[in-house]
């Protein structure tokens, strides 16, 4: 056979592969995504959406947003004399107008220094998320400050808050550490939290622009690939023969703490810790300083493959097991953090094309089989692993490392289960919360006490029935509603309130299940036991807590019984934000 | 709307931009599984892990990496697919042996590839060990370059070039073998 009539074949064969049958159901995947990922997505938006500042800076923020859509509108004086905080301002001796005289000298000149250090065209400067939002809490103020009919007047105080707080907003990555280290004492673990995600998400927002950057200059680089293969030596070598907007990009970046890193030949920009973490370390704890050693090690996975080796990978994954704890979920990051670990971990226990788990005699390799010993070694006492990976270990070791039914069935939400457990755990055993719940048995009592509840609230939906309802209550209730299919009353549990994202219940257009429960199904079937924690309030922020239910064994193979309900606690007792399973 | 705009609102949360760009790479994965041996009944949930596991990675890419990443998670879960279906093919093997009755049947691949020379093709390629049958896919089936197929399989683009050399090589002698030289449509 000649090259020609192989390439004929092959042409032919490419063509009949069109009528590969489709079954795609994208409704089914966008299900699956869904029930799989909202709640980390909700909580990660309600993150956003939560007051990071004191009222004061919440109120200024949010007044920003809203002036954007409403402000034309109704006008200022409406939002401006409305707010309680704000009036506190009548004792004052400033006007807005006055108020803003510094802003205004100041503001534009900063702005403008830090674009140019950032060696960035204005049109890609004021598209970076935390300039922009700057620009537009300036031009609220700038708005603020012409109306004439506002009679407020600020204090020396106030007045010197506004100044910082705008000044803040338009500072890089590296100016927001020289202004935590300027501070004289040691950050509170709040604080520290708030300095930490502030800075990750400028300098996220930074990388972001500098990976897009590279990743459209691609062919730029071409000249430096050898056999097509990419090596940071031999970019840093060539770095003035590339194109002025390149080299520009590797030396703003630097000036911020980025470093530019190779991976599977793509350039990518990554935090530079040691800078960052000298920096820091008299101002802010040991433990939050590691996320920082974490987040040099990003990205951990490439498209499902390890970027580390996988001894790196294993001190990177025993890192953050001992440095995360269910206290630090206010960082900006901290549930893309749970993410990745999983990733790594799912690619670590299940291999990759390049490197199979198996050698060619079915035994683990190996690496492998040290890799998870250590990580079993060394991990904490409430360690995820001893959830996901001892069943696996120990099977192996049983069959010598040919075969585990776990590892076989492991699936990603097994190790993310599993983390969440851990974290859960970890977090009880070390928290002095001021309130909680046990339900030690699921029985007759509990569940006639759901029933009661349910007949009453079910009619009429009057929320104030479940003001004194327990949190637990509240989740046996909405689990007792799914089981007598009453999705209305599983409506009415939600959380209300615009920042909570509910949809309307005709948005939302039924919610979905798995339909595997009969309506006789009885909750003492379904839940070996319960407890709830409150969680540490910052601030101002909801109260909420975390409710946890061991689960009857539902699968022969199951990894993790347990099912975590969050719960924000409203006027009219606890309730539950949309899609609230983890 | 181009894949960028989709990619982007995707990232945001939209999943309604996800959907559609399921939607506009759906065939590629049904393919590209199809080709690597994926049995068509497997077909829709090998598609449904691999547009999961891309969402979970969302957010780290941008247009270039998509199709890139595309591939390289549909080899992965092809990969998580051998290994279940060599568990069931074991179990199915137990089964028959205790059953009396065997009766034949055309086998789904048998009705996607009608001609007999298409079906010898595919079975030749699907008989390559994966280190050469991936890369003949993706250049002959996917018209992916050298670079982005080195991309995908994470190797060398000299790799990517005599493995292709030596997978022609290996169908061609196969081919042969059956008597392929002659055959046509």
């Amino acid at each position: 056979m000649d090259d020609n009539q192989f390439e004929d074949r092959m042409k032919l064969l490419k063509k009949s592969y069109d009528k590969v049958p489709s079954q795609f159901q994208s409704e089914k995947i966008v299900r699956e995504i869904e029930s799989e990922s909202e709640s980390q997505h909700l909580q990660a938006i309600e993150y956003i959406k939560k007051p990071r500042k004191n009222r004061q800076k919440l109120i200024v923020w949010a007044i920003s947003i809203a002036s954007i859509f409403i402000l034309s509108i109704l006008g200022t004086t409406y939002f401006f004399e409305n707010d309680k905080q704000m009036q506190r301002g009548s004792d004052g001796q400033y006007t807005f107008s006055e108020v803003f005289e510094d802003i205004e000298k100041d503001y534009p000149v900063v702005r403008e220094k830090n674009r140019k250090l950032l060696k960035m065209k204005e049109n890609e400067y004021e598209e970076l998320g935390f300039v922009s939002t700057a620009d537009s809490r300036y031009d609220f103020y700038k708005k603020l400050s012409k109306d004439e009919d506002r009679k407020m007047l600020y204090s020396e105080n106030q007045k010197d808050e506004y100044y910082k707080e705008i000044m803040r907003s338009i500072q890089l990555p590296q100016q927001l550490l020289y202004t935590t280290m300027a501070n004289e004492t040691t950050l509170t673990d709040t604080e520290a939290r708030e300095c930490i995600s502030e800075y990750y998400d400028r300098s996220r927002e930074l990388i972001n622009y500098y990976d897009n950057l590279f990743m459209e200059h691609s062919e730029d680089l071409d000249f430096v690939r050898e056999d097509g293969n990419l090596e940071s030596k031999t970019l840093f070598m060539n770095k003035d023969k590339l194109p002025q907007i390149l080299q520009n990009a590797i030396d703003s970046a630097e000036i911020q703490n980025l470093s530019l890193k190779i991976v599977y030949n793509n350039v990518v920009f990554g935090f530079n810790s040691d800078v960052t973490t000298a920096k820091l370390e008299d101002k802010v704890t040991a433990r939050l300083l590691d996320y920082f050693t974490i987040l040099h090690g990003e990205p951990f996975t490439y498209g499902g493959d390890l970027v580390h080796s996988i001894d790196e990978t294993v001190f990177l994954l025993n890192t953050i097991e001992k440095t995360w704890s269910l206290a630090d979920q206010q960082l900006s990051f901290f549930y893309e953090l749970k993410g990745d670990y999983a990733n790594a971990v799912y690619s670590l226990l299940k291999g990759s094309n390049s490197y199979p788990v198996m050698d060619a005699t079915g035994k683990v390799n190996k690496e492998y089989r040290d890799a998870w010993l250590n990580l079993l070694e060394n991990g904490s006492k409430f360690s995820p692993t001893l959830v996901y990976l001892k069943p696996i270990v120990d099977e192996f070791e049983a069959s010598n490392w040919t075969s585990s039914k776990h590892w076989g069935n492991l699936q990603f939400s097994d190790i993310e289960d599993a983390v969440n457990h851990s974290l859960y755990e970890s977090f009880i055993s070390t928290s002095d919360a001021n309130y909680s719940e046990t339900e030690k048995t699921i029985g007759t009592d509990f569940e006639s006490r759901i029933h009661s509840y349910y007949k009453l609230f079910s009619k009429t939906h009057n929320q104030a029935i479940l003001k004194d309802a327990k949190a637990l209550e509240v989740v046996g209730l909405y689990y007792y509603s799914f089981i007598m299919g009453d999705y209305d009353t599983m409506y009415e549990l939600f959380v209300k309130g615009e920042k909570y994202g509910v949809p309307s219940k005709e948005k939302l257009g039924g919610i979905s299940f798995n339909d595997y429960l009969g309506k006789n199904t009885r909750l003492s079937e379904l839940f070996e036991r319960m407890t709830f924690v409150q969680l540490e309030t910052v601030r101002d922020d909801d109260v909420q807590g975390v409710a946890r239910i061991v689960r009857k064994n539902e699968y022969e193979i199951s990894l993790v019984k347990v099912r975590e309900y969050r719960l924000i606690k409203e006027e009219n007792g606890w309730r539950l934000p949309l899609n609230p399973t983890k | 709307m181009p894949d960028k705009e989709l990619i982007a609102k995707a990232q945001s949360g939209d999943l309604e931009s996800y959907s559609l760009l399921m939607q506009l790479h759906h065939r590629t994965v049904e393919k590209f599984a199809f080709q690597c041996g994926v049995h068509v009944h497997d077909i829709p949930d090998v598609t449904q892990e691999v547009f999961i596991k891309l969402y979970r990675f969302l957010h780290q890419f941008n247009h270039e990496r998509f199709t890139t990443w595309l591939y390289k998670i549909t080899l992965n879960a092809t990969r998580d697919y051998y290994r279940k279906e060599t568990r069931e093919v074991a179990k199915e093997h137990r089964l028959s042996q205790n059953s009396s009755k065997h009766t034949y049947t055309p086998s789904a691949e048998e009705r996607i590839l009608i001609f007999e020379e298409d079906q010898e093709l595919h079975i030749a390629i699907l008989q390559l060990d994966g280190k050469y049958r991936h890369p003949i896919v993706l250049f002959y089936f996917h018209e992916l370059t050298y670079e982005q197929i080195a991309d995908v399989l994470n190797i060398s683009l000299p790799s990517v070039k005599t493995r292709l050399l030596r997978a022609k090589e290996q169908l061609k002698r196969e081919l042969s073998k059956i008597g392929g030289t002659n055959n046509g449509r």
